[in-house]
């Protein structure tokens, strides 16, 4: 019997795969960028804090940020791939 | 048909463990960037905790500025590793803070690992202080009762104007009983009422003038019976006074007043047995300046005497006759030390005069060309990978697999950089793509690709040479969590250099290669001997290491020029140009100057004209 069919299949699996680990790669990086941008903006926002400024608008477009008497919390949207829900992350600076 | 069946499931299997590998390698480095973030927050957050300590008290000790920072980056998961006051001559200006962030994780093939990130912040404090708008300068009499206390809360007066009847800022100014009223009142000794020139006199017990202490008073008009005038005594010959309208408080000499009564207050107490000297009253006797500010100054460190103190003063206070803030502003040089001397001089009752702004400050180009491996690549070597047009498709592939290696080992010096300071990480990205950008244009085929892995190669030449010099007679460059993971990638990608380069040099046709692929072998395997005592001990790269790295480095240009000796022409004639250009821009003041001298310079010119060049 021919495995030819047979290594077709496993090719097409093994590209399979590969495009559902490389669309996982995808989203670890939307992850990955979504949580440095959370962290920057957490930064910006609770040195701002600190310093008993307002908080520009630049920054409150960007993510919903909470300033509390004790702690800055942002939340920022996670792009999704077609088909994920959209989740939010969230940084929390404590402030002194 | 069962041999393709087995090409295709090793490839699956081993395109998945790639993949494994390859994304928990991308995760640490993940949570190192993501410490690196969070120190970087840490870090501003500490700073600015210790520098509110600054503000609340500008002479805060040291130890109560790490404790308000160690307690904020606890808090948001960093640990505290330095705290540094920064101060402006004696002027303290704000406080830099060092925490360490901490990512821990596996990393295949590399273990566990711990990665400290650490991240540097710097907070400043400004100053300021306004006088209050009604009632008198206050002013911190240090302990001071008695008659010194009513001297110096009168010597803090000093250039504030005269207005009849009044006795407080609000009023405009002061008159002259209005300042006895509140001398006495604040060293103590109240006075009943608001008492006149004339009351005070028949308050007063008369006294001859060769026996007024500090403190007693001096009166004009005494004859009628009810003076119009007083002042206060302040010792040394001289008097404090409110003079008359348009004049401002003063010191007036007491020879020279036309004062003719002389009294002292019972409440006061007897005249002490011998006056105390006071260097910064005599100052202030001299310049006519207030006594309690440029005592501050000088126990400030501001000013190193108070003859200097009260010189600088009295002419800033001529150029800033209606605010002793500003007069003081302008004698220092900033409204911050202005504040710092007024609240010190002022005491606890300026109050809400004194306040202080904290903001962080803006990373200094400094900081990016500071010492430490923190801001330049852990490893100064790399394989250099050369593709040439009708190369085999194993070396080829040879020269990618170096090409992938350097390229991660960038990527993770860059990655060990994280939450540093930004500007140095900028420079550094700057710098690490450039040498990324050689790496990637060395797998062009062709000489443009050899012409950029010479390039790189003359890069790590002369990085590691440098490093060599400035690190001699140290441990050499130290290496620790991505760092070290790097240099062993760099490692195997210049072992992985030298065999490909070697095989080249077996296989190659023409002698010309022979010998070039043959010395890019030996050079890459020199850079790789340079690693191993660093990457094995796993601490440092010895000096002696950074030197076998640019010596190997240097024998893979040498390489390369062997096999191109067109280059070597290209390369002495663009040095050679670089050079004559650097002479002449180096010269041209002199040759400019030389020009302008006429027939002297023109002789001059020829002499110099006729000097041959070497190149």
């Amino acid at each position: 019997m021919s495995q030819r069919g047979q290594a077709s299949v496993e090719t097409v699996a093994a590209a399979m795969l590969l495009a559902l680990c490389a669309l996982g790669v995808v989203q670890l990086v939307l992850v990955f960028s979504a949580a440095q941008e959370a962290g920057r903006i957490a930064d910006q926002a609770s040195v701002l804090a600190a310093e008993g400024r307002p908080l520009p608008a630049r920054l409150t477009d960007q993510a919903h940020v909470v300033v509390r008497d004790d702690a800055v919390s942002v939340t920022v949207d996670v792009p999704a791939l077609p088909g994920l829900p959209v989740i939010g992350l969230t940084r929390t600076a404590r402030l002194p | 048909m069962s041999r393709e069946r087995g090409q295709v499931a090793p490839l699956a299997v081993a395109l998945a463990l790639l993949l494994v590998a390859g994304g928990a390698v991308l995760m640490h480095l993940a949570r190192v960037g993501d410490a690196g973030g969070r120190g970087q927050t840490a870090a501003d957050l500490a700073a600015i905790s210790a520098a509110r300590v600054l503000a609340s008290d500008p002479f805060a000790d040291q130890a109560s500025m790490r404790a308000a920072a160690e307690r904020t980056a606890a808090a948001n998961g960093a640990r505290v590793t330095a705290v540094t006051p920064l101060a402006d001559g004696a002027l303290p200006i704000g406080v830099e803070v060092t925490v360490d962030a901490v990512a821990t994780g596996d990393v295949p093939g590399a273990g566990r690992m711990s990665d400290a990130v650490s991240s540097t912040s710097r907070a400043g404090v400004t100053f300021s202080a306004v006088l209050p708008g009604a009632g008198f300068r206050p002013v911190d009499l240090h302990g001071l009762t008695g008659r010194a206390a009513i001297v110096a809360a009168a010597a803090a007066q000093i250039g504030w104007p005269y207005v009849w009847g009044g006795e407080s800022r609000a009023e405009g100014g002061f008159d002259c009983s209005g300042l006895v009223g509140y001398a006495y009142r604040a060293a103590g000794i109240p006075l009943p009422g608001r008492p006149t020139a004339a009351t005070l006199w028949s308050m007063a017990q008369p006294a001859p003038p060769g026996a007024l202490a500090p403190g007693d008073l001096v009166f004009k008009g005494t004859g009628s019976g009810a003076p119009y005038h007083v002042g206060i005594f302040a010792g040394g010959g001289a008097v404090i006074v409110a003079p008359h309208s348009g004049a401002r408080v003063r010191f007036e000499p007491l020879a020279a007043g036309g004062w003719d009564g002389f009294g002292s207050l019972a409440a006061v107490g007897p005249a002490p047995a011998a006056a105390v000297p006071d260097a910064a009253l005599e100052a202030a006797r001299e310049f006519d300046v207030p006594a309690h500010v440029i005592a501050s100054e000088v126990r400030l460190g501001l000013m190193p005497d108070v003859r200097a103190a009260a010189r600088t003063l009295a002419a800033a206070m001529t150029a800033h006759p209606a605010s002793l803030e500003a007069a003081v502003a302008a004698q220092l040089g900033g409204a911050s030390a202005a504040a710092l001397v007024l609240r010190d001089g002022s005491g606890p009752e300026l109050g809400d005069g004194f306040a202080a702004e904290v903001r962080l400050l803006p990373r200094t180009t400094a900081d990016a060309t500071g010492d430490g491996a923190l801001f330049r690549s852990p490893v100064p070597g790399a394989p250099p990978a050369q593709v040439r047009g009708g190369a085999s498709l194993g070396s080829r592939l040879g020269d990618a697999g170096g090409a992938i290696a350097e390229g991660t080992e960038r990527a993770l010096a860059q990655v060990a950089e994280r939450g540093s300071h930004v500007a140095p990480q900028a420079f550094a990205a700057v710098r690490n793509a450039g040498r990324l950008g050689l790496t990637a244009a060395s797998l062009i085929p062709g000489d443009t690709g050899d012409l950029a892995g010479m390039a790189g190669s003359a890069w790590d030449a002369a990085e590691a040479g440098v490093d060599a010099v400035q690190l001699w007679g140290t441990d050499g460059l130290a290496l620790s969590g991505f760092g070290l993971l790097a240099a062993r990638i760099s490692l195997l990608g210049n072992a992985f250099a030298a065999v490909t380069y070697g095989w080249q040099a077996y296989t190659a046709r023409r002698r010309r290669d022979r010998i070039g692929y043959g010395l890019q072998s030996a050079g890459s395997g020199l850079m790789a001997a340079g690693m191993v005592v660093g990457v094995v001990v796993g601490t440092a790269i010895p000096p002696v290491g950074l030197a076998l790295i640019a010596v190997g480095a240097g024998i893979v240009v040498a390489g390369y020029l062997y096999r191109h000796p067109g280059w070597v022409t290209t390369v002495a004639g663009v040095g050679g140009r670089a050079l004559d250009l650097a002479w002449r821009v180096e010269t041209a003041p002199v040759r400019a100057a030389v020009s302008a001298g006429g027939s002297v310079a023109d002789t001059a010119r020829s002499v110099i004209s006729s000097i041959p060049t070497p190149w």
